[in-house]
């Protein structure tokens, strides 16, 4: 139905708003109240109607209540805020052929008053009449109406004000082709009320008040991949042989901010990251793929800790190399963020015996570069449906052996990894996209994505001993207790968890 | 007496039976099932789930916001938002356009709201999408 309006539109069959052209219009044929009202029209007691009593063209007219009443607030059409322009005031009308005394339409204008501060509204001002001739009975003639734009309305910012009048019988009027000399200013998305000048410091078209960034001409949005704050991403780093379950190798708490500009392209991807615990014996390394984003698409990236003489290889833009996918590795140690606390310790923040180190917190921010088009060569933007957690692929690097990794169920690994690991010891990967990185007899994990930031466990104590409803989850598929992990009554066993921030 | 004696006893007997019979033959909701594998008794040895269990804390929700008819030369930040106020999106949008995105949000979230200026509303998830619009709420006036 839109469609087929908007091609009417085009097609010149339908002229509802030309602002081109400076004329106001409203011919009915979008076809219900409710988006004359959203585009800022009010009206009482008339309605978009196609019955044949009233319809003058198309397939819609306006046809009000019956007119008995000589007050202007009974039956009445009010159009946006206009400023007005030099011409004449049109629209068809008719009557519907049934009994009446009389009837008439009384042209008005309403200035805006800054003071009224529900409608803007000023007191109204008639400046024209039109009387339906007597007599009213069995009459139907469609009537073209003309009133000229007051000379003193020139240039002023106004609403042209109908009121449908009468005495008598039972007649109603229909109404249709109105069109008022003027630009429509009113603006839905503020009460209707006229547009005003936005404040833009930096010009990138967003108003200050709604820019994220109001002093930047790039950025002006964040969009965040975890709406209300850190997840926890927690791994085992057994695989592919079975670990113990208790999530606790590595856990990082995680946040993604998509910056985006004006017209919704990501600009920078801003990743902080938190390291919480270690219990592992392993120098495990961190990274993240971003699937789907070629590696040629991002300028640089800052903020990783990488330590000297590293297994990794890096491009010049700081990705690491040899990947089908942009791929950062945050950490290639977590000794570089996450210090030991000593004393005969086997991990890091993971037996309650030990005091609990603050991880350092980290940014690393992927700068994307700028799509090129020319004649040979177009590349789209990256939109924010290019960077979901569907394309989030976040993994451990085993103790140092780049060939290993541990990614989250159902995820890939990266051109890296030991494809013959696959499918060995305990690891269900097949090739099948379902099976990665699932155990072969149980198709339990190696790492969990909760997007909250949660508590994880002690070590040695399985995730099921500190998350009740855990086991629930897993076992019905997902169905019980997908809020497992939150802090509800009988959820946790705080006795088993820590929370090292 | 004797007799009557035996009768109450075969009776209440048979009562007792039948009320085991029956009362085993009751299905019992999902909560009290899923109690046989609570955290005293679930060992995670015994968890065995589904291969295609994608072990997702997140829901995907497809948001679709139906644009004015008519262009009005609106264009300003859409925001849409959890219940307790949580930003999802954020992004100009012009008045006129439809908008259709998909989030992955975390579970549990069964109703969004939408903000556009001086407008907001919100919106129940249904089955996996959420609609809005910018119409208005109208006072009936019209006679038939």
């Amino acid at each position: 139905m839109k469609k087929l309006i908007i091609f009417s539109y085009m097609m010149g069959l339908m002229a509802f708003q030309s602002y081109a052209q400076n004329a106001v219009e409203n011919d009915a044929e979008l076809g219900s109240r409710e988006n004359y009202f959203a585009l800022c029209w009010s009206m009482g007691a008339i309605t978009a109607s196609d019955s044949k009593s009233t319809l003058i063209n198309g397939d819609y007219s306006f046809r009000t209540n019956q007119l008995t009443n000589s007050s202007n607030d009974a039956t009445w059409m009010k159009s946006p805020w206009i400023i007005m322009e030099k011409g004449e005031i049109s629209f068809v009308t008719r009557l519907d052929g049934s009994a009446g005394g009389n009837r008439g339409i009384i042209i008005q204008y309403i200035p805006f008053d800054p003071k009224d501060e529900m409608y803007g509204e000023g007191k109204e001002v008639e400046f024209d009449t039109f009387d339906f001739p007597n007599p009213i009975n069995k009459q139907t003639t469609v009537h073209k109406v003309t009133a000229a734009v007051p000379e003193e309305l020139i240039g002023k910012t106004v609403k042209i004000f109908l009121s449908f009048v009468g005495t008598g019988g039972t007649a109603r009027a229909g109404l249709d082709d109105l069109s008022i000399p003027g630009k429509y200013v009113s603006d839905p998305s503020s009460n209707c009320f006229p547009k005003v000048a936005i404040k833009d410091t930096d010009g990138d078209g967003v108003a200050d008040n709604e820019d994220d960034y109001p002093e930047d001409k790039f950025r002006a949005y964040n969009n965040y991949l975890t709406p209300n704050g850190f997840g926890t991403l927690m791994f085992e780093d057994l695989w592919p042989a079975k670990g113990d379950y208790d999530f606790n190798d590595l856990v990082v708490d995680y946040m993604i901010n998509r910056v985006t500009n004006a017209e919704g392209d990501v600009l920078e991807v801003v990743i902080d990251i938190l390291p919480r615990a270690a219990g592992a014996g392993y120098s495990n390394g961190f990274g993240i793929e971003f699937t789907g984003i070629s590696p040629t698409r991002i300028e640089k990236v800052e903020g990783t800790k990488i330590s000297s003489g590293s297994i990794h290889e890096f491009m010049s833009n700081g990705l690491e190399e040899g990947n089908e996918h942009a791929t950062i590795i945050a950490f290639d140690k977590v000794a570089n963020v996450l210090k030991h606390p000593g004393g005969g310790a086997v991990g890091i923040n993971t037996d309650p015996k030990f005091p609990l180190q603050s991880g350092e917190k980290m940014r690393i921010t992927m700068h994307i570069r700028p799509s090129i088009i020319t004649t040979r060569r177009r590349e789209e933007p990256i939109r924010l449906s290019d960077l979901t957690m569907e394309k989030f692929n976040p993994f451990l690097i085993v103790n140092q052996k780049r060939s290993v990794e541990v990614h989250l169920p159902g995820k890939l690994p990266t051109a890296h990894a030991d494809k013959s690991l696959f499918g060995t010891k305990e690891d269900n990967s097949n090739g099948d996209k379902f099976s990665y990185y699932k155990g072969k007899d149980n198709g339990l994990p190696w790492g969990l994505n909760v997007t909250e930031s949660i508590p994880y466990m002690v070590n040695k104590v399985d995730i099921t001993q500190g998350y009740n409803m855990f086991y629930k989850w897993a076992a019905s598929g997902g169905e019980a207790y997908p809020d497992w992990y939150l802090e509800k009554g009988g959820y946790r066993e705080n006795k088993v968890l820590l929370n090292a921030k | 007496m004797k007799n009557k004696k035996r009768i109450g006893f075969r009776s209440m007997a048979f009562m007792i039976l039948g009320i085991v019979i029956f009362t085993s033959c009751v299905e019992e909701p999902l909560e009290d099932n899923t109690r046989m594998v609570g955290p005293t008794e679930a060992s995670i040895e015994d968890l065995k789930v589904s291969e295609f269990f994608e072990w997702k804390t997140t829901q995907e929700i497809t948001v679709i916001i139906e644009g004015l008819p008519v262009d009005v030369g609106v264009n300003r930040k859409l925001a849409l938002l959890t219940t307790s106020g949580d930003e999802i999106f954020a992004g100009s949008h012009k008045m006129h356009e439809d908008f259709e995105m998909t989030f992955d949000l975390p579970q549990g979230i069964n109703s969004l709201t939408m903000k556009y200026g001086a407008i907001e509303k919100n919106a129940d998830v249904m089955g996996k999408s959420v609609s809005f619009d910018f119409l208005t709420e109208l006072v009936d006036d019209i006679e038939p």
